[in-house]
């Protein structure tokens, strides 16, 4: 019996394990028409629902209204824009010792926030055209073109990313700094990166990051930098609300206000013509 | 026999035990993905899916733990901080280390005391809590404890170097609050550095330009419809006794106003600015009564003037002019009123508390053209000079981590008219309450009480229509009170006000009482 027991024991704790082990990732932010494929069940595409699962070897696409955001076992964040489709290739993630994973973006967008502090890391994302290997932190693929994939751009927000062609006899990889973008053509080496204006990376850094709620303490920050960033408008608006006294709420000469909900100071006499 | 029998009932008492364990295994995983999914679904914004998930769990096993720190946090997203209070406290019991968040349930609730008490707990057990170091900070920054806010930024950075942007910025402004610009303006250098263009290093951009002198402008821009319902849309029981008490009555209506208001906000420093404004105020009355259905009003109103603000103190000039006509659509005469007011205020705060003073200057110009009525043959349009003055004072309590307050105030008040068939006085006294409150992200409540008590003098010198009223001497007591609750997003909301006046005067004539409802829409950017 206790034979049975501990292999009842083994069989449920192996079962947990591989249940968990498994899986790469958790959709945390599903908006709009979000589908997936998984590995097992090719051509099958079914909605993707808040909290499922994502494993080695699926493969996403956001529809026209659809965006998503992955948050992976290592902490790491990949926002999929809209009209985009990625496919989950590789995932190795052992804490404190090992990071390995390759995405392919399809098509569209892909931002990647990288978890830092990592000893061994190896992330990547390949395009149809390139290859862009993460050194850094934050950065964005996308890839468009007539053909499928017939140009990638790569932005990189924090961190460096290294960009060369998927086709091993292309030569040449560039190193993408932060405020920097590359592009690269089907067969074709990367293009020198260029320096991009402030207000553009920002709007890039604003609109590919899938945003959801926010936790408690990005909540706390867009709050708190609302409140702080008026400088006197902001520490005095309180004071100014309140000093906003109601005197002179009702216009007090001989005859009523026109309209006493307004705030101004206005008073008019007024009579009706004709009137006897 | 015996012993056969106690080892068989111990080894079925055993299969028992590892059958509850599995399925308290398999309920525990199936309960973790419930958990999971209500925090994916909160985070899509699917709320009400998030707190039923929430909920299910917590129904499926009470004594699990991490289910009521989901309803926790989903309770803490919908505000209902109470609510979230209790589940923390809950998943608290049941082991589950949820300080943190508790202490974040305290702070957006305005309870910055009981916060501060709970993240430093929580500090104290770890020091490896980013987020409990970092709500500590921002607790401490809110008490304005500026070296105890630094001292819990720096350590949540420590703890997360992930939050480097973020605190390098609250930490520089805790700086510049404190007066130590150079530290600022490296701390804020620094959080540009960490995260360029996140939130944080935009706010740490704009704040190091006005620490560099360098002059920031804002544009502001408000426009506001709104449809009003009048119990009495004009009360026109004029002194010249030219209007009997039946025709003042009845004169019930509807409106519709269009406010326009655009602001420039130029800060010559973090404490010192201007203000420059235009607004434009259009209704169209619609009267109840036949002699005049429809007239609008129009008002232009320029403002301009300096504001100062710290911690501590609150002091602004502003000076408006603005310009006035009125009349029915169409008809053949206006009135036309212009107006100088200057209006300063001083404020000074002490904690929670806060006192003031006030005082409101205005000098009218009036004029009807032509005279609406002849009377008995002479024109009697009324042109005139009002100097009004209106000294206040007033205190204030801050509540709900300043999301809210409430203001009485005293009043004194004279005014002085005098002109053509218009030269009058009177004095009075005001006394009243407003209260504002941010209770909501998109929601906030305004209320205001009022009593004014005026005693006029010098009636009109008009002669009295037949069946009307002359005046020889009034005083009135005015009752306001007025309430309204608004809904507003980042650029639009909706509001909803009611206001009810109620006039009690010693002349028949002024006894009234007035409704009016309020809704409409409003944008801001």
């Amino acid at each position: 019996m206790r034979t049975i027991v501990l292999s009842l024991a083994f069989l449920l704790a192996a079962d947990a394990a591989w249940a968990a082990g498994s899986s790469i990732g958790t959709a945390t932010v599903v908006k709009g028409g979000v589908t997936v494929e998984r590995s097992a069940q090719k051509g099958r595409w079914v909605n993707v629902q808040p909290g499922d699962l994502v494993f080695q070897g699926d493969k996403l696409k956001t529809l026209s209204d659809g965006v998503l955001k992955l948050t992976l076992k290592d902490d790491s964040n990949v926002s999929l824009s809209a009209n985009s489709e990625l496919e989950l290739n590789e995932f190795v993630y052992q804490p404190g010792r090992e990071r390995r994973s390759f995405f392919k973006l399809w098509s569209g967008k892909v931002r990647a926030a990288v978890s830092k502090y990592m000893r061994t890391s190896s992330v990547q994302i390949g395009t149809p055209t390139a290859v862009a290997g993460v050194r850094g932190t934050d950065f964005l693929v996308s890839t468009e073109g007539q053909g499928q994939g017939d140009e990638t751009q790569v932005v990189v927000f924090e961190g460096r990313v290294a960009v060369k062609s998927n086709w091993e006899r292309v030569a040449g990889e560039v190193m993408v700094q932060p405020g920097e973008m590359s592009r690269i053509g089907r067969n074709q080496a990367p293009a020198v990166p260029v320096k991009l204006d402030y207000e553009g990376m920002r709007r890039a850094f604003q609109t590919t990051a899938v945003q959801g709620q926010g936790t408690l303490r990005q909540r706390a920050t867009s709050q708190e930098i609302r409140n702080t960033a008026g400088g006197f408008r902001s520490t005095g608006s309180v004071m100014r609300a309140a000093a906003a006294t109601p005197r002179q709420v009702a216009p007090p000469i001989n005859q009523q206000p026109v309209d006493a909900t307004r705030d101004s100071a206005l008073r008019i006499n007024i009579k009706l013509p004709g009137q006897k | 026999m015996v012993r056969g029998f106690l080892l068989l009932l111990c080894l079925f008492g055993v299969f028992l035990s590892t059958v509850e364990r599995s399925w308290a295994a398999d309920n525990t995983a199936q309960l973790e993905e419930l958990v999971r999914r209500a925090d994916a679904q909160l985070q899509s914004g699917m709320i009400k899916e998030a707190l039923d998930t929430a909920t299910k769990a917590v129904q499926l096993r009470t004594d699990f733990g991490p289910g009521h720190a989901a309803l926790g946090r989903v309770y803490t997203h919908m505000e209902r901080y109470d609510d979230a209070v209790r589940s923390f406290l809950r998943a608290r019991q049941l082991g589950v280390d949820v300080l943190a968040q508790l202490g974040a349930a305290y702070y957006y609730a305005g309870d910055l005391e009981k916060a501060a008490s709970v993240l430093t707990e929580a500090t104290t057990k770890s020091r490896e809590k980013g987020d409990a170091w970092y709500f500590l900070g921002l607790t401490r920054l809110r008490e304005k404890r500026y070296d105890d806010a630094r001292t819990a930024f720096s350590n949540a950075r420590k703890a997360d170097p992930s939050l480097a942007s973020e605190t390098l910025y609250f930490s520089g402004v805790a700086a510049v609050r404190k007066g130590d610009r150079d530290t600022a303006r490296a701390e804020l250098e620094q959080a540009i550095e960490a995260s360029p263009y996140s939130d944080s290093a935009e706010a740490a951009r704009e704040l190091l330009a006005r620490l560099d002198g360098g002059m920031q402008s804002t544009f502001e821009f408000m426009a506001g419809l709104r449809g009003e319902l009048d119990s009495n849309v004009l009360l026109l029981p004029s002194t010249s006794g030219l209007f009997t008490e039946e025709e003042i009555s009845n004169s019930g209506g509807s409106r519709i106003v269009l406010d326009l208001n655009g602001a420039w906000k130029p800060s010559f420093s973090d404490s010192f600015g201007a203000l420059v404004s235009y607004g434009l105020y259009q209704s169209i009355h619609v009267s109840n009564r036949d002699e005049l259905k429809r007239f609008d009003l129009t008002n232009h109103a320029l403002t301009a003037g300096i504001e100062y603000g710290d911690d501590a103190n609150y002091f602004a000039l502003p000076s408006q002019f603005s310009i006035a006509f009125l009349g029915p659509i169409g008809g053949d005469y206006g009135l036309f009123s212009s107006t100088h007011a200057l209006n300063p205020v001083y404020a000074r705060r002490f904690g929670q508390h806060g006192v003031g003073i006030g005082n409101a200057l205005s000098f009218e110009n009036f004029d009807e053209d032509p005279a609406p009525v002849d009377v008995q043959g002479v024109d009697y349009a009324q042109t005139r000079d009002n100097m009004t003055n209106d000294l206040s004072v007033f205190y204030s309590y801050y509540f709900a981590g300043d999301r809210g307050y409430v203001t009485p105030s005293l009043g004194w008040i004279t005014t002085n008219a005098d002109g053509e068939n218009s030269s009058w006085s009177y004095d009075g006294w005001h006394i009243g309450t407003q209260v504002g409150w941010a209770f909501h992200e998109h929601w906030t409540l305004g209320g205001v009480i009022n009593y004014v008590g005026r005693s006029y003098e010098n009636p009109y010198p008009l002669p009295t229509a037949e069946g009307g009223h002359r005046l020889t001497a009034r005083s009135d007591d005015e009752f306001y009170l007025g309430a309204d609750l608004a809904y507003r997003r980042d650029w639009w909301g909706v509001k909803a006000a009611y206001n009810w006046i109620v006039n009690g005067s010693t002349v028949e004539l002024f006894d009234y009482s007035r409704s009016i409802f309020s809704l409409g829409l409003e944008t801001r950017f």
